[in-house]
């Protein structure tokens, strides 16, 4: 902007027609209300409500039905309470909990700090290390969990070396060993998955910081280090708040390591560590349907508290247009 | 203290072997072992037999010749059925992915650049429905087909794909960060439309974001299991997860003494699978880094 030639006014009329405008239509609509947002945002709108919202909504009103040879009812909070009381489920929510509580600080953290350490030098290297962390997370189902069976038994683990001094040396060690290290062998397991998208999604973040800030700072004689903490950091915290509102939830609906487990161990297994085991155990084993549901919406109620926190607190949606 | 570009140039150049770059190509290193390791020990697993994964080394080369015995037992299964569900992948993710990039960032533009009313609104539900636990949609969304006729088609699968939330988050986050009024501004003052703004100034500049919302798009599709399990039911219409997951999870490598099949399905046959879904992965990840690095926001102000 400071190169306009000179004695060309800039345009303020135009942007403070813009911004009276937005403040009019707030205020009096005098103005009619533009129609082209609504068009780009009309296809998306369409999908969001026909494969989120609609089922969604129908899964709560499931959840405040009983069925009883093929006759709806509706009971209420029953469901709700036959889900808190029922003997697993305290434990299910403290497990999971104790998971986050390992899981959550650990993931945020190393991300932010391996996609800045990548960001520190683009190149070949951290190109090709991108997609080395990215990779273990894009294989799931039967070759997944036969791929982490092996890797938790420590005689014909490729991770075996690391395993041993670790206390780990027959082959039932991990596997057979009983519950008190599974929120530690679960967030290992969801680290080494989850990690590597969002090192991509963060990285593609840095990248489109400006690079004339970066050399000025460089030439100021701000170290990479500096450089990290001051100008990357900051510009990234709207991805950083997005990436813990998403890992809260997934957090909370763990399912498929700690049903890894229990399919993989013959002695210490449970099919109802985490809540979300406990909800399909009501959907596919007691027929509950109406239940299973409760313990979604459940779910989802704690999602989204958390993530209103999180809105909340950093003033998510201000931009610099709105 | 400032100094001259030169000097700072000789400085970058000399850092090259310092301390701290040092440490951190050890920290990098460390982490590429962790990831990588696991990687090497599955792309040697087929050239071994099920036996020899227990007893060889872990990261032991078998032979080749192996991987060829296990493929061939991969394809007996209905006429090498393991080919059409790896097109069919192909066209519901490649297909699903434009739906997705299509609907998802005009949507996502719109609500960071112009305050609309449902603005919020918009923004809030579609957090939620990435909040919402994907096992209790699962009835509905079959039951919705149902009703709509399109039970066991191609178009159960690919709707829903088109459909991604995360995707349009992510653009929102990324135009209203680095997108600058200033811009947009100067366009219109020149008498730019909005879709022209759009089209011409507003995607070229978020290349880098659309290379990543395609490419994780594509992932989740190619990766998604429980849609297209639920509402197909015409084994030829499978994709490869919901046909992989048929034919291994029945089989003696997964389930000693249970399996329901007495196809010779062990345990290099189901990580050979695992290679072949993870493959095509990594070649768009490939292609999406070459073609949409580095966005060009930089100059584009001046």
């Amino acid at each position: 902007m400071a190169d306009e030639p000179a004695g060309r006014a800039p345009a303020p009329g135009l942007s403070q027609a813009l911004s009276a405008s937005a403040a009019a239509q707030t205020r009096h609509r005098r103005r009619p209300v533009p129609l082209w947002p609504y068009l780009f945002a009309l296809p998306y709108t369409i999908l969001l409500v026909l494969f989120a919202l609609a089922p969604a909504a129908y899964g709560i009103v499931l959840s405040v039905l009983r069925n009883s040879n093929g006759v709806n009812t509706f009971v209420g909070i029953q469901n709700y309470i036959e889900a808190i009381t029922f003997f697993a489920f305290p434990s299910a929510l403290l497990h999971v909990l104790e998971y986050l509580g390992v899981w959550l600080p650990t993931l945020i953290i190393l991300v932010l700090f391996l996609s800045l350490l990548l960001h520190a030098r683009p190149g070949p290297i951290a190109s090709t290390a991108k997609v080395i962390y990215y990779l273990p997370g894009a294989l799931t189902g039967s070759p997944s969990a036969l791929l982490w069976i092996f890797l938790l038994t420590p005689i014909v683990s490729p991770f075996g070396l690391l395993l041993h001094p670790l206390g780990f040396v027959h082959p039932a060690d991990i596997l057979e060993s009983g519950y008190h290290h599974l929120p530690f062998v679960f967030a290992i397991q969801a680290f080494f998955t989850g990690a590597g998208g969002w090192i991509l999604v963060l990285y593609g973040a840095l990248e489109s910081v400006s690079q004339e800030i970066l050399e000025a700072a460089a030439i100021d004689g701000c170290s990479a280090i500096q450089q990290a903490m001051l100008i990357k950091l900051p510009l990234m915290s709207k991805y950083v708040y997005y990436m813990l509102i998403l890992s809260f939830a997934s957090g909370m609906q763990l399912f498929v390591e700690p049903q890894l487990f229990n399919a993989a161990s013959t002695v210490y297994s449970s099919n109802v560590w985490s809540l979300n085991q406990v909800a399909l155990r009501f959907a596919f084993y007691f027929a509950k349907f109406g239940v299973a549901a409760a313990i979604a919406v459940i779910l989802l109620i704690l999602g989204v508290i958390a993530a209103f926190i999180i809105l909340r607190w950093t003033d998510f949606y201000s931009t610099d247009f709105t | 203290m400032i100094q001259s570009p030169s000097k700072s140039h000789s400085a970058q150049r000399q850092g090259a072997v310092s301390l701290g770059n040092i440490v951190r190509l050890l920290v990098i290193v460390f982490f590429v072992v962790f990831f990588a390791v696991p990687l090497i020990w599955l792309l040697l697993a087929p050239t071994k037999t099920h036996d020899q994964l227990q007893t060889l080394p872990p990261l032991s080369f078998g032979t080749l010749a192996h991987v060829i015995t296990a493929w061939q037992h991969l394809t007996t299964f209905n006429n090498a059925e393991i080919l059409v569900w790896l097109r069919n992948s192909v066209v519901y993710s490649v297909v699903g992915d434009f739906l997705a990039l299509a609907t998802g960032l005009p949507a996502g533009y719109v609500m960071a650049t112009t305050a609309f009313p449902g603005r919020k609104l918009l923004l809030n539900l579609t957090l939620v429905a990435m909040i919402v636990p994907g096992a209790a949609l699962v009835l509905p969304l079959f039951l919705e087909f149902h009703d709509l006729h399109l039970l066991n088609t191609v178009w159960a699968v690919i709707l829903p794909f088109g459909f991604y939330p995360f995707g349009t988050f992510l653009a929102y986050i990324y135009y209203s960060t680095s997108l600058e009024k200033g811009i947009l501004d100067a366009a219109r003052v020149d008498g730019c439309g909005e879709v022209r703004l759009f089209w011409d100034i507003g995607l070229p500049l978020s290349r880098n974001i659309i290379g990543l919302v395609a490419f994780f798009s594509f992932v989740g599709n190619w990766n998604n299991y429980f849609l297209p399990f639920v509402v197909l039911t015409n084994d030829q219409r499978y994709p490869l997860t919901v046909g992989l997951e048929d034919l291994l999870s029945n089989s003696a490598a997964i389930n000693p003494g249970a399996q329901s099949n007495f196809l010779p399905i062990y345990a290099p046959e189901v990580l050979l699978a695992g290679i072949v879904t993870i493959i095509p992965i990594m070649i768009v990840l490939l292609l999406s880094q070459r073609l949409f690095a580095r966005g060009i926001l930089a100059g584009a102000i001046k």
